[in-house]
């Protein structure tokens, strides 16, 4: 198919051959920039009230047939355009000066298309390669934290490697991904998160989400388009937005050779405090079996250990990065070589990768541009098991008289006490591993046969293979893998994309100016893993699959495949750059929707009007110095979304599970979804109205945004009643409304030649409501959202909460009132509730930059304003009797209520002992939610530039350094670890899993320095 | 100008014609992984194996405790919530009988209809019918005529049918099973793909599986006005006959370890620890070592098929359930040290690894047959189907002729004929004999409660466990028994306008409509 495209393109490029010009005489020059003088490529050079025009090349430089007197007209984004008439001389040099109204306001919106903000008729936000390396983190994703207002980025935990979960206005899915969309130059790449790798529970071993795998020092830029309406030319995948990134290009001139390095130091942020006045034991005895602490109180010599600081260390990361750039007046390349080498906190923890890139682009005559770009990404982990007391929080269970660290019994063998494993043999004996291997490609060819047309076709793939392993190694207290296991998983995934587009522009009169884009696009995705489980080594010392017999072995394997293509229209329409028009519509074709549903066609309108220039077109009102430029924009949208692949029928399968009967044969597949074929695609539709206002010559600028989306008819993967005889089921159902607003501040308060100080708030709120929900239901739960102990889950509500938690709950009558039992205790309900909303009510960013002569200063401050956190790990310790919750121990308490079997108010005391907190109080979770917002210092970070005085002599051109810290101050309500975490990582779909503090690695802080030099 | 760029339009537009037609490129989706649909007699092993692994092991495998058959080690733990009745909606026998087991019995029926093979529709039903049987006699109403049914789409709140709807229905799919079985217009055997493990194809042993299930749900209706012994009589004449017939399969070792018996380890025995079930209870040794009304002590050759003794003097002894080895030797305190016990896991005949669990047997309808006989009033032929009955499983173990013949005369000698004129103490021989002869199968929890747990039928021996959770349960009334299970909180959360009550003190105490005169 691609093949037949690329012909197609080639039988187009012939036919611009063919045209040519009539020679007049032939006008050289040079475009520069006013402020620096380099060069301007791409600039726009026409002979006015003519079609005639070329435009500049990487060296700045065009050439053009004119003849004296005609106006050349010399445009390009974020410059202001100048006319100049031609004279007698054959040569022009030509400067540009910036447009400082739409200073830094070219974005990067569909398939690497540039385009004015100005003209944007929906709010899209750009973050800038520095602000992204200022933040000092491996993890693109993280980098963006507090930079875009609606976005909410939340990382899963201090472990290296550890996967960001990125939601952009809300969700609009129940149980799908809610993730947006990650585009490198003009192709989607892969972010997926495996949730449950090697057949553990997602809990345990949360992946990392693959754009980890991108080099942050490699982007040039990063667009964020937050909406259908920004999104819409995605197509379908682009529901819930778009992360568009654009990555470093070569330039014309010299070569340039830059190098740059950083040194980090991380450390444990935040860790609950633990009781230190009971002792192990049970029922208030000292018992040195037990795994517990309900025994006696210390004596006043007695030890006290703080086994679960023991197991945190301070970690190293070090990072080099090569890039060499340069070319000629047709050709440009660029080259990169990073290495980034970072160990966690926890021993035997880590994550590195090693990564190659290769960009390049030559003019092939006058009208073609070939290029491509081509990266290598080798990245490697190794975690650690968590999510319960037999994982890296292990010391959450552990007695604080007993030396946790001491690990090793004399004869070699695992110290630990009753069923869990003691942690820090865990960390060295039960590893997890992940090497990724990575390939992108992307192919372009870009031809202008005339001035008035462009055609872009671009071939991209990214391709890698996920190798998974977990051991366990011989003498764990794992049930059934006492005698050591092992899983495993090879994953190949593979997103190929071809893109064509084709875009013709007009002039009708002075005043109307129109560009039409048509497009086409294919995408086709692969993913293919195979599994393999074995147990009980019989060699004890060699963790292999082909080390246990084969009766110990498992295998399975799973594809998904899933075809998209789609052609689209967009129309802009632009009146005098003051008022602007846009009309888009895509029609796409899925693969995973029944044949007579798979086609499905979604339009969007916007629009937006300058209004200060508008009064000065109509009324003649001239600029002031109080609001320099105002514009209001608008628009309403719709995309569409497929199903995940192969629903649409049930299968049947071989396997069952381990406390089932292995099947000897073919059963219904009680695994996966029942499938159904009558599945249709799921809308969103969106308004949005906003405003960019800029006041005292653009020192303030306020941007506000108002949106609203609604979601309904969802393709929708629920949970149903067993007897349905499935647990999981696809039907289409529920609606969920996002309402939100969005603020951008931007203030100079300083501006002078040595000092200067910006300052950027972001600010945003957004409220996901559960609309609908199909049948009687009045949930969707989250299996892969529960947290050690089973009392809390992820889950979005009817009415309520997209993002909510579902949980245990104390029994109460109607009115509220506990409903205790004959003794005086109250009752656990056996249905859970709703217990919390992890949706944070604001978020939002403060960045301010600093400059004075050669030093710089930035620092965020990220807030989170709102938002439950369920502090699983806190339920833990009240179980183990680590909690300071349960320093009352032995105390009684008269519980107001009314004792449910004979309705009279209580007046009996009951003891809060240790059954009490293990069977009651710990079996409910409403007394764990707590508020989980935050006020942080993200990072800040100086800058030193030495003075070019200092490096006259030496090869160096430009050398910096500087020092970040980051996370090094924490504003929280909450008792337990650093609040931003996620229980089973960004794999879980719809609700997702953050909000969830679930005995993970907790986050981390830390101090960076290193140098940046150009040669 | 305008022909140029028709030039280069039409191609385009040719591309987004060909792409549109291109639905070559789209069809992708069928599952790459498993398959949608296979024949019906690739799907009859699997629907028998889950029908025993996942819905009746479920169905027992905390039962087994509330039987009284086995007993934990430890006093505290989750092992031991299910001896001392401390269930709660996460009872999950629920899921695993309509999700794992429930589907492939429907589809079986599904494809044999559709294949023109009513064999299969025939052992479809059957399953179906036991299956139904198991889930209503632990949970009274259930979803059975709004349940999966092969072909519609996936309802989202099935409802519940009363049991007394539930039994008609059963009865219905066991005469449609019969007709089927019957019909001489089959396309593929039963056994094409080696998939009858039960009966290797011979259709007359399913049919009179199906009579055998017939009876055994007639014969629930005791308590009913509308109990017809001359019905039950009759299916039983066309049940089993002979041995050789049982309802069962042998499991594997030497293959996965979900292979083997679930008794014999993956059923939660595998934890040195603390295993689901430490040994047997000392009522069932009593019941081994004693005769029925008299309590003549008399050691049944069966023990030393189904338990092993103490490693530390030989004997065989058992535990009190809710008092854990601390307890001692039926809780009185005396033996207290793990070799004073012989195990239950890997113990004998019905817990080792191969060990089958059978649906039902020759000897239980054989047993049936007597009750029916004795409720009709004729204790001579209730005494010749009882010998038969406790005959048949004494060969099934292995017992010597010699030690049936002398356990024989010796239950004479103790006066058997004479109980037999006495129907209490006619069903207590009758009941004793089918505790033994169905051990661990969750048959044996209907007989106790249509029973009333009472000890003119079971003897001195069956009391209520200690330390029973008083929460439900009245702390002073030793005729306050367990009656039903908890629905399944997944149902109970997704489903609950049809579940309704599911209160435990309501569910675990409620007996069931066919206990309720």
């Amino acid at each position: 198919m691609g093949k037949r495209v690329l012909i197609l393109l080639l039988c187009c490029l012939s036919l611009g051959l063919q045209t040519t010009w009539a020679q007049a005489v032939t006008l050289r020059g040079k475009v520069s920039t006013t402020e620096d003088g380099s060069p301007l490529p791409g600039v726009s050079v026409a002979i006015k009230g003519t079609t005639t025009g070329t435009l500049t090349d990487e060296a700045g430089e065009f050439s053009l047939p004119a003849s004296k007197g005609n106006v050349l007209v010399f445009s390009y984004i974020g410059f202001l355009s100048k006319e100049v008439t031609v004279g007698n001389a054959s040569y022009l040099a030509v400067d540009l000066a910036e447009d400082t109204r739409n200073l830094n306001e070219v974005v990067v919106t569909a398939f690497g298309v540039k385009q004015d903000v100005r003209q944007l008729g929906y709010s899209v936000q750009k973050v800038a390669s520095k602000e992204i390396t200022d933040s000092q983190q491996p993890n693109l994703v993280n980098a963006l934290q507090g930079k875009v207002a609606g976005v909410q980025v939340t990382n899963s935990g201090g472990a290296p490697g550890a996967s960001s979960i990125m939601l952009i206005r809300g969700g609009t899915s129940l149980s799908g991904n809610n993730q947006p969309l990650y585009v490198v130059d003009g192709i989607p790449v892969d972010n997926t998160t495996a949730v449950s790798q090697g057949g553990l529970s997602a809990g345990t071993a949360p992946a990392s989400n693959r754009a980890i795998d991108i080099n942050p020092e490699d982007i040039e830029s990063v667009t964020v388009l937050k909406g259908p309406a920004a999104a819409a030319l995605y197509g379908l995948r682009a529901a819930s937005g778009v992360v568009v990134i654009t990555t470093k290009k070569g330039s014309g001139g010299k070569a340039k050779i830059n190098y740059s390095n950083s040194f980090s130091f991380d450390q444990v942020n935040k860790l609950p405090t633990l009781q230190s006045v009971y002792k192990q034991g049970e029922q208030g005895v000292f018992n040195p079996n037990s795994i517990e602490s309900w025994g006696p109180k210390f004596e006043a010599n007695d030890p006290i250990y703080d086994n679960l600081a023991g197991m945190f260390k301070t970690s190293f990361t070090q990072k080099h990065d090569i890039s060499v750039s340069g070319g000629n007046e047709r050709s440009t390349f660029y080259a990169s070589a990073s290495r980034f080498d970072q160990s966690g906190i926890v021993k035997n923890t880590g994550f590195e990768r090693t990564s190659f890139r290769l960009s390049a682009d030559t003019k092939v005559g006058d009208k073609l541009t070939v290029g491509g770009n081509l990266s290598y990404i080798k990245s490697s982990r190794d975690y650690v098991s968590q999510g319960s007391a037999n994982g890296v929080m292990g010391a959450v269970y552990w007695p604080r008289n007993d030396n946790m660290a001491d690990y090793l019994n004399p004869d070699g063998t695992q110290r630990n006490i009753v069923s869990n494993d003691n942690p820090h043999w865990g960390v060295i004996n039960k590893p997890f591993t992940n090497d990724v291997d990575r390939i992108m490609a992307i192919g372009s060819v870009v031809y202008d046969p005339f001035k008035f047309l462009n055609v872009t076709y671009r071939l991209g793939t990214d391709y890698y293979t996920d190798n998974f392993k977990s051991v366990r190694s011989v003498g764990t207290t794992i049930v059934g893998e006492e005698k050591g296991a092992i899983s495993q998983s090879t994953t190949n995934n593979q997103i190929t994309t071809s893109t064509l587009l084709v875009t013709a522009k007009k002039s009708f009169g002075e005043d109307l100016n129109m560009s039409l884009t048509l497009g086409h696009n294919l995408e086709d995705a692969h993913r293919q893993t195979a599994s393999w489980y074995g147990r009980n080594f019989i060699d004890p010392s060699f963790a292999n699959i082909n080390n246990v017999l084969e009766t110990d072995r498992t295998i399975s394997q799973n594809i998904q495949k899933r075809r998209i293509m789609g052609v689209f229209g967009d129309l802009n329409i632009d009146w005098k750059g003051i008022a602007f028009l846009n009309f888009r519509g895509r029609n796409d074709w899925s693969s995973t929707l029944p044949v007579e549903a798979r086609s499905f066609f979604y339009p969007a309108v916007s629009g937006s009007l300058v209004v200060t220039d508008l009064l000065k077109e109509v009324g003649g009102v001239a600029e002031n110095d109080f609001l320099s430029f105002a514009k209001i924009r608008g628009s309403w949208a719709r995309v569409g979304k497929d199903a995940p692949p192969h629903v649409l029928a049930s299968t049947l399968s071989t396997s069952t599970n381990s406390f089932t009967i292995a099947p000897r044969g073919f059963i219904s597949n009680v695994n996966t979804y029942f499938g159904n074929p009558t599945l249709r695609p799921e809308f969103t539709n969106s308004i949005e109205f906003g405003g960019d206002f800029r006041f005292f010559k653009n020192r303030v600028n306020v941007d506000v945004t108002y949106y609203k989306t609604s979601t309904d008819d969802q393709i929708l993967g629920t949970r149903t009643p067993p007897s349905s005889s499935t647990f999981l089921a696809y039907l289409n159902g529920g609606q969920i409304d996002n309402e939100g607003v969005e603020f951008m501040v931007g203030v100079q308060p300083l501006k002078s030649s040595k000092l200067t100080w910006s300052l950027d708030f972001n600010f945003a709120h957004n409220k996901a409501t559960v609309k609908n929900l199909p049948g009687t239901l009045d949930r969707i739960e989250l299996s892969d959202a529960w947290v050690a102990g089973n009392v809390a889950q992820g889950a979005a509500f009817l009415g309520g909460s997209l993002f909510g938690i579902n949980g245990n709950v104390w029994k109460r009558n109607d009115s509220g009132q506990l409903l205790l039992d004959d003794n005086g205790y109250p009752q656990v309900q056996s249905t859970l509730q709703a217990i919390g909303d992890r949706n944070p009510k604001w978020t939002g960013g403060i960045t301010n930059t600093l400059g004075y002569q050669n030093f710089s200063l930035s620092f965020m401050w990220d807030v989170r304003i709102g938002g439950d956190v369920y502090n699983g790990t806190e339920n833990t310790l009240v179980n183990s009797g680590l909690s300071t919750k349960t320093l009352d121990r032995g105390q009684t308490k008269v519980f107001e209520g009314i004792i449910e079997k004979t309705g009279e108010a209580n007046t009996k005391s009951v003891v809060l002992d240790q059954n009490y907190y293990q069977t009651l109080y710990s079996k409910q979770g409403y007394d764990f939610v707590e508020n989980g917002g935050w006020v942080r210092l993200r990072y800040v970070t100086l800058n030193y530039a030495l003075p070019k005085a200092l490096l006259g002599k030496t090869p160096i051109s430009r050398l910096q350094i500087f020092a970040t810290g980051r996370n090094l101050l924490l504003f929280t309500k909450y008792s337990g670890v650093d609040p931003e975490v996620s229980g089973s990582g960004a794999g879980v779909g719809g609700s997702g899993s953050f909000g969830f503090d679930n005995l993970g690695v907790p986050a981390t802080r830390g101090f960076d320095i290193g140098l940046k030099a150009s040669f | 100008m305008i022909k140029s760029l028709a030039k280069i339009y039409l191609p385009l537009l040719g591309v987004l014609l060909f792409s549109v037609s291109c639905s070559d490129y789209l069809d992708v989706n069928s599952d790459p992984n498993n398959p949608s649909q296979v024949p019906a007699h690739s799907r009859l092993v699997g629907a028998i194996t889950t029908a025993n692994g996942a819905a009746q092991w479920r169905g027992t495998r905390e039962i087994t405790g509330v039987m009284q058959y086995g007993v934990t080690k430890n006093t505290t733990g989750s092992n031991r919530n299910a001896e001392t009745w401390r269930f709660t909606a996460s009872y999950f026998l629920w899921q695993n009988a309509y999700t794992w087991a429930l589907p492939n019995a429907v589809d079986l029926a599904v494809l044999g209809e559709k294949e023109g093979s009513p064999h299969f529709v025939g052992a479809g039903k059957v399953l179906q019918a036991f299956l139904y049987g198991l889930l209503t006699d632990q949970y009274g109403a259930i979803v059975m005529s709004e349940g999966y049914d092969g072909v519609s789409q996936v309802k989202l709140t099935p409802k519940m049918d009363d049991q007394q709807t539930v039994y008609q229905n059963i009865d219905k799919l066991l005469d449609e099973a019969i007709v089927a079985f019957e019909n001489p217009n089959n396309k593929t055997p039963l056994n094409f793909s080696g998939g009858d493990i039960m009966y290797q194809g011979d259709v007359e042993k399913w049919k009179r599986l199906a009579w055998s299930l017939k009876a055994r749900y007639l014969n629930h209706l005791s308590k009913k006005s509308t109990y017809d012994a001359q019905k039950i009589i009759e299916a039983c004449t066309k049940g089993f006959n002979a041995d050789g017939m049982d309802a069962e399969f042998a499991y594997l070792a030497g293959a996965q370890q979900t292979d083997e018996n679930p008794f014999a380890s993956w059923g939660g025995f595998t934890s040195t620890t603390d295993p689901r079930y430490f040994t047997y209870s000392q009522f069932f040794v009593d019941l081994l070592t004693k005769f029925p009304v008299t309590e003549a002590a008399f050691v049944d050759p069966r023990i030393h098929k189904i338990m092993k003794p103490a490693a530390s003097d030989g004997q065989y002894r058992g535990l009190k359930p809710g008092m854990g080895l601390a307890g001692g030797q039926g809780g009185t305190g005396q033996f207290t040290k793990e070799a004073d016990y012989g195990p239950f896991s890997k113990s004998g005949f019905y817990t080792n690894a191969t060990s089958p669990f059978p649906f039902i047997t020759y000897s239980e309808v054989k047993l049936i047959e007597a009750e029916a006989q004795l409720r009709a009033g004729d204790a001579a032929k209730a005494l010749v189907a009882y010998e038969e009955g406790v005959k048949a499983n004494m060969r099934k173990l292995g017992v010597s002729a010699t030690d049936i013949a002398a356990y024989w005369t010796a239950q004479q000698a103790d006066g058997l004929a004479a109980h037999f004129n006495d129907k209490t103490k006619g069903l207590s021989h009758i009941m004793r004999q089918k505790y033994i002869s169905q051990c661990l199968n969750p048959e044996t929890w209907v007989d106790m409660r249509r029973m009333d747990y009472s000890q003119a039928i079971y003897g001195p021996s069956l009391t209520r466990p200690a330390n029973i959770n008083t929460v439900v349960f009245d702390a002073n009334d030793e005729n306050d028994w367990i009656q039903a299970m908890v629905y399944e909180t997944n149902e109970q959360n997704r489903n609950p306008d049809n579940v309704g009550d599911n209160s435990e003190k309501y569910r675990l105490r409620t007996p069931l409509w066919w206990n309720q005169p």
